[in-house]
């Protein structure tokens, strides 16, 4: 029942919408305009049509015109806002009272200000029908506040509508000359029209009480009276007439009394030149009226998509979408399937000749009246329910609805259908962070339909959603791994697979396999996505492959070895400048770090590239970066373009062979200020285009060349800052510590006792960094005196674990024997 | 009359024994450790000179049915070289934290010479490594 009377509600609410006032009564009105502002509306191009609207609103002269688009602007305004997301709507709702304050401001004292003000009332009537429909179509306490809110806005329409008689009554809008009064039979429409709008207002509150109760019997007692009366009143070739024909057929079928709606309907039929519109809404009175007496015998077919003489009406539409919905829930097994096709078909016409605001409602009623029919087995239907839940924000709801979606599909032997439903309801989960469900969700879809040719782009999200899932935990993870590796084996060949080799790369590198992150990124095909980023994972492999062998005899092994790996991806590498240019360089930044002193061949190579133009300038301008770096350019020799070339990978190994440089140069302020320079105008090329994390490390450069050039005031002030906001970051504490341990008073001594302290608690016992900070509390204790202090760690470290690594095992020797230690 | 003193008296020293036996509720803790504050709150706080040295970790290992040690990740070969290990270490510091880990499949006997051991080179504070807690 509730579902027929909501029905009943849009027939009205179309009335609001489509506005009362005569097209007469507009008869001087441009015909080429209106005709234009009605197809932008048609076309919902609503900020051409309002507009268009204001446009000519300005440029009228008489009260009448001026009232004329002041009423098209608020029909356009208010069409608008009907169709708008709910946050919108109450916007566009003061747009649509602001053209009503517009025309009273520029005409006071005309009576067209009567037409203005009944349309204002129409307008706040639909925004209190549309407010009501809304709530018909929601549960619980949002029900009860929508109703609240319907049945608010009604009241005030009422007030309006009795205070607008009023002012009709006392004469207030009567006078003008012959041009600028209204003719008597704009007046007598208004006046019927005031009581239509009654009418409507009682028959909305009356349907915001729940049905038996006395407040929503006496409404729809004073509706029905008052189509009544305006039957009455007019004659049958008025249009008013048919609405309130069809206002009281409502009432009556509501109240009960089908033998007088049907009636009121046969005097309906009778009148003259009734506009198809009309006809097609009282045949969905009919339909309704039928159906809820008798459910099988219909007075015709409710087919969605029916229309006469051209016209469709979504009225009848949403009529028919009723009878079919009703059916489905009383209908038996055998007939559901075809139902539930004929319902979809149905919403997808109901979307297409009306528009989405129309397809919307068809959705919300379909959801509303199936969400207690367990045997919806249609795929498309729920998937049209898990939109629309998910548009409600119960995405959880959406992700089981789409899953059962998938299913229907796949019973059907629709495999990719079925693959991309579940597919979304995982990218559900995925948006809305349930990592671990999705992880699980893409995985088994993924091994389900492995043919797919999605299949693959799915598992590798799969393995990336676990990934966000484990977050800091991914490293100890081994599902992560055997995710990884069923990737490469299932889908050797697909483009999503080279990613995954990717990533398996820098797992590996993280666990320090560095041969095997080797061989993975080696199958990582040139022409892939993956192969920019699988370059630069290839290089950072090789570097930690390189600092492992640190000065032993096979480092130069290795560097033989990285020449003909260098080779070999050289030559069969595609010739894209950047991936080229990328090895040359990275190359030759690895033999400078390999080599220490490197050699003059390695030299003479970056040379020759940053001095000849060369067919690859991206080439030239790194070379130059890498010899700044190395102190054998100046940074102010750098050409503007060298630093749009030089991409931020590069940046980060610039401090890392900067770092190694300042090892074994003894001038070394010059550099420092040359390099702080340098990452100083880095960050401002790059800073706010670069990972966070990166955007730290070249922070931290910057300030530790400041120090080595003498700023130390700088240097402290950026480390300090960079302590306070990254506390955890051992790179920064590290950084800071070093800078302390080179100061010069006792204050600062004491401050890197603290700072290394803090590292020691927290670097891995016996690593070269441990040491570091092991050897940097000593030698701040020996610094301030506290020889004694500074000799018991000594003494206890050597018997722990003794002095370590060179160059600390030297470093801490010598303090050792400055302290006394035997 | 006689009977009720009796009684009387009777609950007064039931009711003197009980309450001399209650456990003062006081004397239990009631301070609740306040939360840190921001990211960096807990690592600002000053560290304490003895965190400076570092707890002595001794691995004790099955290998086949013999027994291996480690000392701070240093191979120790027999159980003399253990002691004089530990006896240098106890030299410099006897308040040194030793902390015993035994692989699950190393014998008790093993467990219990080590600690032994460990004694025996003065050192005070011996403890046992927690098994890490299953993934």
């Amino acid at each position: 029942m509730s579902g027929i009377l909501r029905l009943s509600v849009v027939a009205a609410l179309a009335v609001g919408i489509a506005g009362f006032l005569p097209r007469a009564a507009f008869a001087h009105a441009e015909d080429w305009d209106d005709r234009f502002v009605e197809a932008l509306r048609e076309r919902r191009l609503w900020e051409y049509a309002d507009r268009v609207c204001r446009e000519r609103f300005d440029r009228a002269k008489e009260a009448r015109e001026a009232a004329h688009w002041t009423v098209e602007g608020m029909r356009t305004d208010a069409a608008r806002a009907l169709e708008a997301p709910a946050e919108r709507q109450t916007a566009l709702w003061k747009k649509v009272e602001a053209w009503a304050d517009r025309f009273q401001k520029r005409f006071p004292d005309s009576p067209w200000a009567l037409q203005v003000a009944l349309q204002s009332v129409l307008a706040k009537l639909a925004q209190g029908e549309a407010k009501r429909l809304e709530s018909e179509l929601t549960r619980g306490d949002d029900r009860v506040r929508l109703q609240r809110e319907a049945l608010a806005i009604l009241r005030k329409t009422e007030r309006r509508l009795r205070e607008l008689t009023r002012r009709m009554e006392r004469g207030e809008f009567q006078g003008g000359d012959q041009d600028t009064s209204m003719p008597p039979e704009i007046m007598q429409n208004i006046e019927n029209q005031l009581v239509l709008a009654g009418a409507r207002v009682y028959w909305n509150r009356a349907l915001c009480y729940a049905p038996g109760t006395d407040d929503r019997l006496a409404a729809l007692e004073a509706a029905r009276s008052d189509f009544q009366r305006l039957v009455r009143q007019t004659r049958p070739q008025d249009r008013i007439q048919v609405e309130a024909l069809l206002g009281l057929a409502r009432c009556q079928r509501v109240l009960g009394d089908f033998a007088e709606a049907e009636k009121t309907l046969r005097s309906l039929e009778r009148l003259p030149d009734v506009p198809a519109r009309w006809k097609l809404e009282a045949d969905a009175e009919r339909l309704l009226l039928a159906h809820e007496q008798h459910r099988s015998r219909l007075p015709v077919e409710p087919r969605v998509g029916r229309a006469i003489d051209g016209v469709h009406s979504p009225v009848w539409d949403l009529a028919a979408l009723q009878v079919l919905l009703d059916r489905l829930a009383l209908g038996k097994g055998d007939q559901a399937a075809k139902l539930q096709e004929e319902i979809d078909r149905a919403i997808a016409t109901i979307e297409v000749v009306h528009g989405p605001y129309w397809g919307r409602r068809a959705t919300q009623l379909m959801v509303e009246q199936t969400s207690g029919v367990a045997s919806i087995a249609s795929a498309r239907l729920l998937e049209r329910s898990a939109r629309e839940k998910l548009g409600g924000g119960a995405w959880q709801e959406a992700v089981t609805l789409l899953r059962q979606a998938s299913e229907a599909a796949s019973r059907s032997g629709r495999n990719e259908e079925a693959f991309r439903l579940a597919y979304q309801a995982a990218l559900v989960q995925q948006q809305h962070g349930a990592w671990e469900e999705a992880a699980e969700a893409l995985r088994s879809l993924a091994l389900r339909w492995r043919r797919d040719t999605r299949a693959a782009q799915a598992h590798l999200l799969a393995i990336w959603s676990l990934g966000k899932a484990r977050g800091d935990e991914l490293a100890r993870d081994p599902t992560y791994l055997s995710w990884l590796d069923d990737q490469i084996h299932l889908w050797p060949d697909a483009e999503a697979t080279h990613r995954a080799r990717l990533w398996m790369a820098k797992w590996l590198r993280a666990k320090a396999k560095y041969r095997e992150a080797l061989r993975v990124l080696g199958a990582v095909a040139p022409s892939s996505s993956a192969a920019a980023d699988a370059d630069r994972e290839l290089f950072l492999v090789w570097l930690s492959l390189c600092q492992k062998a640190g000065d032993s005899p096979a480092s130069k092994d290795l560097l033989k070895e990285l020449e003909s790996f260098y080779r070999e991806h050289f030559t069969a590498a595609n010739d894209d400048e950047a991936t080229v240019c990328s090895f040359r360089i990275t190359y030759y930044q690895m033999r400078m770090l390999l080599e220490g002193k490197p050699r003059d061949e390695t030299m003479e190579k970056l040379r020759q590239w940053a001095e000849t133009p060369s067919d690859r300038a991206a080439c030239s301008a790194r070379s130059r970066f890498v010899l700044a770096v190395w102190g054998e350019r100046e940074v102010s020799r750098l050409e503007e373009a060298d630093w749009k070339e030089l991409p931020p990978m590069q940046w980060h190994w610039l401090g890392i062979l900067w770092q190694q440089r300042l090892r074994e140069l003894e001038e070394r302020r010059r550099l420092g200020a040359s390099v702080a320079a340098l990452f100083e105008r880095g960050l401002q090329e790059w800073g706010d285009r670069i990972d966070p994390r990166e955007r730290l490390y070249w922070l931290q450069v910057r300030a530790d060349a400041l120090a080595v050039s003498g700023e130390r005031a700088a240097a402290r002030r950026l480390l300090e800052d960079l302590v306070k906001k990254h506390p955890s970051d051992i790179g920064v504490r590290q950084s800071w510590a070093r800078f302390l341990a080179h100061g010069e008073g006792e204050t600062e001594w004491r401050e890197a006792e603290a700072a290394w302290r803090y590292l020691a608690l927290r670097l891995k016992p016996g690593s070269a960094p441990w040491y570091e900070a092991k050897y940097g509390v000593a030698r701040a204790l020996f610094l301030q005196g506290k020889k004694e202090d500074c000799r018991q760690r000594l003494q206890y470290l050597k018997a722990t674990r003794g002095f370590g690594p060179p160059p600390w095992e030297q470093r801490l020797r010598d303090l050792a024997r400055q302290c006394g230690v035997q | 009359m006689t009977p009720m003193i009796d009684v009387v008296f009777l609950l007064l020293v039931f009711f003197i024994w009980t309450a001399s036996f209650q456990i003062p509720e006081q004397s239990l803790s009631s301070s609740i450790a306040a939360p840190p504050v921001g990211q960096g709150a807990a690592v600002e706080t000053p560290l304490a000179a003895e965190d400076d040295f570092d707890q002595v970790v001794v691995r004790v290992l099955a290998d086949g049915d013999a027994v291996r040690w480690r000392v701070n990740d240093q191979p120790v070969d027999n159980r003399r070289q253990l002691r004089s290990r530990l006896a240098a270490i106890a030299a410099v510091r006897r308040t040194a934290p030793v902390v015993l880990h035994p692989d699950s499949d190393v014998p008790l006997g093993a467990v219990i010479a080590t600690y032994d051991v460990a004694r025996l080179a003065g050192f005070a504070s011996i403890q046992f490594a927690t098994p890490a807690e299953a993934p």
